[in-house]
């Protein structure tokens, strides 16, 4: 005789919000009392077939913290600081806390707030301007705030943009155990390559890890609490003259960087054909120039801006597409960028699902109209009343 | 005026022999031609192995004389502790720091005015800690990721590179330390000429170790001073080497959703577009894009 035991396919089921649940016979705890009482009242509201909100990654009372300090930039922090928050979120044992510290403004009403990102206190010192020179002043700032905390593990993102150097001053400033260039993380160990990239090296996770982009997945199963914690720094040792002194930041023409390393694409596809129009733009705007592969094709732009798999992968902030409908190949080659807008005649088209702000009419009349304003702007710079207006003019439009 | 330059020993990508880290012969090129205008002396220094050959390449990149600091206990404790580590890199420098260079440097250090190093070694552990390490040890202020260097009464005015195209600008007052990024702007030349003419000098060891007895009181002033100069060097042990060709794991989170759940985020496309605007005369329109920039402070207008 078969021993196997044998499960009734068609066996009872309620509905809950994670989908069809079978009643499994023997199994303990899988019914909810919800469940079983009114399987009717959970199907109404809809939770079968919606996805469900995110639970919190734990509940239990925090015994021990770990600190991720990052820069906000524009209001928001960039992938590689997620990528660091989300790391110290997958790490954390459950009675861990994850701290964020943030340098800048930090806007937390956003849709992708700190909460979503896996924090679960926030700190934001908005005194500290991203682009201002104040490693010192941060440095005591981070310093507090590890003192205050006492974390077991302080994590930032290994980048040129103050986070890597803040990080290495603070383990030279503690005396602390450090990785850099980490490229794997878990709870057990940091690993990155030594040796010109040559061998790959673990050991137990320092005091301070600063992590290599693209090491952690910042997709998230949970939320973080999210609180937001008003935290004073000391205003006094600000004050004090140091020894370091910022002479402001000098900002290389526009046209003048690589197009991988530019920060404001404009790009041009197949529905621009006034290219003089466009290049006055470009100028107008401090923007750099590419183009789709149509477009370069066509011998309107040179082969050195052609964007997308063929061509180069851009990671600017702002990325604006005139007359690109946005195939396949093309959106991989914008794959990074933080802001896409597209200005195009058809609004099925694919890259009205990846942009932020689809506009849809023709492209050559919005270059000449953006042109216009962005002059008329630059010039009036300064004057708040242009400001105001223009947001009246445009909160009508998008209603 | 008295310059030193902290020079280490890169290794090929691909053939792993010794050579000069270009970072360092750009810091190099530079501390030569800041020596030229101020009449400065320039000391080029090296904690390490003075019979590694690519030293010889810095004296053929216009060094006069490299000074080596040995590090032959600290390179002896690590080959006992760490049999799996093969050739522990003792020799480099903005590395960091098998046992301690950066104590060892910063003793040897005192009484400069600037001292230049790399960003980051080319061969060793490369976690570009050394500047940090050696301008703690000394209280000195450091300015990273350096391309252009001047002095001028006192003061030292330092480009520093920042990605995005842009370049910051900033004032240090002296003595500093400055670490020179690798992109900084300066055209090493080789002459075999120069090679043949300059030494490489090895300091005693006896004279070294008092050097480093008067460290500890410096290094202790730091945060927390329960870590010793030693008790880093276990630290760096606290590496191991992984076997040839492993890849490193990405951190993911367990997937925890019902195949319900997986089965509908694989089936319906995320709607992942943004607002759309259709009405509106084109004036209107760019006013909408206008506002979207302004809104996340993509410009300042």
């Amino acid at each position: 005789m078969n021993t196997l035991k044998r499960i009734d396919p068609r066996r009872p089921f309620t509905i809950t919000a994670q989908g069809l649940k079978r009643i499994t016979l023997g199994a303990i705890g899988a019914l909810g009392g919800l469940d079983v009482a009114d399987p009717l009242a959970v199907h109404a509201s809809g939770g079968a077939h919606r996805e469900a909100a995110k639970p919190r990654r734990t509940s239990t009372k925090p015994q021990r913290a770990l600190l991720v300090a990052a820069h906000a930039d524009r209001g928001a922090l960039d992938d590689h600081a997620r990528q660091t928050l989300a790391g110290a979120a997958l790490i954390a044992a459950a009675d861990t806390e994850v701290v964020l510290l943030v340098f800048g403004e930090f806007n937390d009403e956003a849709n992708d707030n700190a909460a979503a990102l896996g924090a679960d206190k926030l700190i934001v010192l908005p005194a500290f301007e991203s682009r201002a020179y104040a490693p010192l002043d941060e440095l005591n700032a981070l310093a507090a705030c590890a003192a205050a905390y006492a974390p077991t593990h302080i994590l930032l993102p290994d980048n040129a943009t103050g986070d890597g150097d803040l990080g290495r001053r603070y383990a030279a400033a503690a005396n602390a155990s450090i990785a850099t260039h980490v490229v794997e993380l878990n709870a057990a160990h940091v690993a990155g390559y030594i040796r010109a990239n040559t061998a790959l090296a673990e050991r137990a996770l320092p005091d301070v890890i600063l992590l290599a982009p693209n090491s952690v997945e910042p997709k998230l199963p949970f939320v973080g609490a999210g609180e937001r914690v008003d935290w004073r720094f000391d205003e006094r040792q600000r004050n004090e003259p140091h020894a370091i002194r910022d002479l402001g930041i000098e900002e290389i023409d526009a046209a003048q960087v690589a197009l991988e390393e530019a920060d404001f694409i404009v790009s041009a596809g197949n529905g621009v054909s006034d290219v003089p129009a466009f290049q006055r733009l470009a100028a107008t705007l401090g923007a750099a120039i590419g183009a789709s592969r149509v477009a370069v094709d066509d011998g309107r732009f040179t082969r050195d801006k052609q964007i997308g798999a063929t061509g180069k992968t851009v990671d600017a902030s702002v990325y604006i597409a005139f007359g690109i409908s946005g195939a396949v190949q093309h959106l991989q080659g914008i794959k990074s960028c933080r802001h896409v807008i597209a200005v195009n005649l058809d609004a099925s088209a694919p890259i009205a699902k990846r942009a932020n702000l689809t506009v849809i009419g023709d492209a050559k009349e919005i270059i000449a109209a953006l042109n216009e304003a962005a002059l008329i702007a630059r010039n009036a710079r300064g004057t708040g009343a242009v400001l105001l207006k223009s947001t009246a003019v445009a909160e009508g439009a998008l209603a | 005026m008295k310059i030193a330059l902290l020079v280490s020993v890169g290794r090929h990508p691909v053939s792993g022999a010794a050579r000069y880290s270009r970072n360092d012969a750009a810091a190099l090129c530079i501390a030569l031609s800041l020596a030229k205008t101020h009449r400065a002396t320039l000391d080029v220094l090296h904690a390490g192995d003075a019979s590694n050959p690519a030293l010889h390449e810095y004296l053929a990149l216009g060094a006069p004389v490299v000074e080596v600091l040995p590090l032959e206990s600290a390179c002896a404790q690590a080959e006992d502790q760490a049999a799996q580590q093969p050739a522990q890199q003792a020799a480099e420098q903005p590395g960091p720091a098998p046992a301690d260079a950066a104590a060892l440097l910063a003793a040897r250090l005192r009484g400069y005015d600037l001292v230049l190093s790399g960003t980051r070694a080319e061969g060793a552990f490369d976690s570009g800690m050394l500047p940090y390490r050696v301008a703690q040890a000394l209280d000195m202020p450091l300015v990273g990721a350096a391309v252009d260097l001047s002095v001028q009464d006192g003061c030292a005015q330092v480009r520093q590179f920042m990605p995005k195209g842009l370049r910051r600008r900033v004032e240090v007052r002296l003595p500093a330390l400055i670490a020179v990024h690798p992109l900084a702007n300066a055209t090493p030349t080789y002459a075999y000429a120069r090679m043949r003419e300059g030494t490489i000098r090895a300091r005693d060891d006896a004279r070294a170790a008092t050097a480093l007895s008067s460290v500890p009181s410096s290094v202790s002033a730091s945060v927390s001073p329960s870590v010793s100069p030693s008790g880093r060097a276990a630290d760096d042990l606290a590496w191991t080497v992984r076997a040839g060709g492993a890849k490193p794991v990405r951190l993911v989170a367990a997937e925890k959703r019902s195949g319900h759940a997986r089965m509908l985020s694989a089936t319906t496309t995320e709607s992942r577009g943004g607002s759309v605007v259709i009405e509106g005369s084109s004036v209107e329109k760019a006013q909408v894009i206008l506002a979207y920039l302004r809104e996340h402070q993509l410009v300042d207008y």
